[in-house]
């Protein structure tokens, strides 16, 4: 028990950023990173002594992720006519509409934020196959070997989750 | 390539994806099309603020890894799903939740005659003993690997008797010979109070405060550090009193300051009890009756798991655990 406390003392960091990607919030991501060690000490005699632990606490990660949205079928969770809270500010769509482009706005406006708030937007699918390849820096064979799925599946899914990210933001 | 085929390509052409002949089709495509040309550099763009994100460490929040290690500890214990596993659980709830984990004490194993009595009456013939009983700090609070269902796991209450000779004094439990000391139905739960205090004090006063007011009730309290929810930053402090004194001393916290909210939970342990309970019973039935050496060392192993399962849980069952959000 010790030695895994250790473990996790070593790991939280890089686990709870992972789940910060992947949650839509700070208390989603701090859920689920505490279920990923939970899982972990479960399985720990599944772990191979040959692989990389944080690529595995990340899989746990992930698939307890898929697992939820899948669950829960979290897709949309907020309005498209709801306006955007950003701060103590608010900023309607409205406003939002008038831009030419969406990455003027974006520029002008909390980037990360809106960006995070886009992502949660578009289906979960997409989101997580972003998350990997653009954030995690995956390259599309080990996307395709977390998740599971085919190498075209990936593209695609990488693919149509951009388009679906600048059309969420071309919303705004 | 005309645009739509272009645009399929775009995205997997600017991972680097695209190689030889379509690689340059692509580029040639974009070499021609501005509004391609543009859809590239917007995805570009993208990426590349996402990427600027994902470099970004998030540090997990203070005492993060103290409340896994007792999530762990409670999932161990009771083996319950967890949110995103199955049921939902937020940290709110896993702060006061975990914290009535933080010491895993378990009272003594007392021998109990006349085992082959049915639960109920094992747990009348019990309610004074326990009290009797001091209590001590469990070295290894883990528990031990859940033992194997017995064919006789459904019918704990039969299992014939086993010979109670143990001496009710004694630290070092006989396997064969002891139960423990069981909760009633009604007392199989673990209950935790959250409140949240406003106060005008200082930390350093109230910490004083409410540790007097523990030692008052013999409770142990402690500081479990910061937690900043929606822009206002608690000091949380825990304290762990019997269950039976616990209204008293949460009338006693009005002096710390005004008690602006409270909630309880009570998190059911009857199931997993009763279910540790009738391995318990079977697992002891065949300890008692196994002649094979081999055998009795592995029952005796689990029998000893299980016994501590059942006294980790009668001590958390025992105590109320009292968590405080103190505004400054």
């Amino acid at each position: 028990m010790e030695a895994f406390e250790e473990l996790v003392q070593l790991y939280q960091d890089r686990v709870f950023t992972h789940c910060s990607h992947l949650a839509s919030n700070s208390f989603d991501a701090q859920d689920l990173a505490q279920d990923v060690f939970v899982q972990a000490f479960r399985n720990i005699r599944s772990f191979r002594q040959d692989s990389d632990f944080g690529t595995w606490l990340h899989r746990i990660a992930i698939n307890l992720w898929i697992n939820y949205c899948r669950k829960h079928k979290k897709a949309v969770v907020i309005s498209l006519d709801e306006p955007l809270v950003l701060g103590d500010n608010e900023l309607s769509r409205e406003l939002a509409a008038v831009q030419d482009s969406p990455l003027e706005v974006l520029e002008r406006t909390e980037l990360a934020d809106l960006l995070k708030r886009a992502l949660d937007r578009i289906h979960p699918d997409y989101k997580t196959a972003l998350v990997l390849r653009e954030m995690e820096g995956y390259s599309y064979e080990e996307i395709a070997s977390i998740l599971g799925c085919s190498l075209g599946t990936v593209k695609s899914r990488i693919n149509r989750g951009r388009k679906a990210l600048l059309k969420e933001l071309n919303r705004r | 390539m005309n645009c739509k085929e272009a645009r399929q390509l775009i995205s997997p052409y600017l991972d680097g994806m695209l190689e030889g002949k379509e690689r340059m089709t692509v580029q040639q495509h974009l070499d021609h099309c501005s509004l391609c040309r543009e859809n590239y550099r917007d995805l570009s763009q993208l990426s590349g603020m996402l990427r600027s994100m994902g470099k970004d460490i998030k540090p997990a929040p203070a005492g993060f890894t103290d409340t896994v290690m007792l999530a762990v500890r409670e999932d161990a214990l009771l083996n319950k799903p967890n949110r995103f596993g199955s049921l939902g659980r937020y940290w709110k709830k896993a702060v006061p939740a975990a914290a009535a984990a933080v010491l895993l004490v378990f009272y003594a194993i007392q021998g109990i005659p006349g085992i082959s009595n049915s639960v109920t009456q094992i747990a009348e013939q019990n309610g004074a003993g326990q009290a009797q009983n001091p209590p001590y700090v469990a070295e290894n609070p883990s528990p031990a690997p859940a033992a194997s269902p017995s064919k006789d796991h459904d019918n704990p209450i039969s299992a014939p008797q086993v010979t109670a000779t143990a001496d009710p004094g004694s630290d070092t439990p006989s396997h064969a010979t002891s139960t423990p000391v069981l909760l009633s139905v009604e007392n199989r739960n673990i209950l935790t109070t959250m409140l949240v205090i406003d106060s005008s004090k200082d930390s350093g006063e109230v910490d004083t405060q409410v540790g007097k007011i523990a030692a008052e009730y013999s409770a142990a309290s402690e500081r479990l550090g910061q937690q900043v929810k929606e822009g206002v930053t608690y000091s949380l402090m825990k304290i762990t009193v019997d269950r039976n004194q616990g209204e008293s001393l949460i009338s006693r916290l009005n002096t710390v300051g005004t008690v602006v909210s409270r909630q309880e939970d009570r998190q059911d342990i009857s199931q997993a009890y009763t279910q540790a309970l009738e391995q318990f019973l079977s697992l002891s039935t065949r300890l008692g009756a196994a002649k094979d050496p081999a055998e009795i060392k592995l029952l005796e192993q689990q029998v000893d798991g299980l016994q501590k399962q059942l006294g980790v849980w009668n001590q958390k069952a025992g105590v109320q655990t009292i968590v405080l959000w103190i505004t400054d």
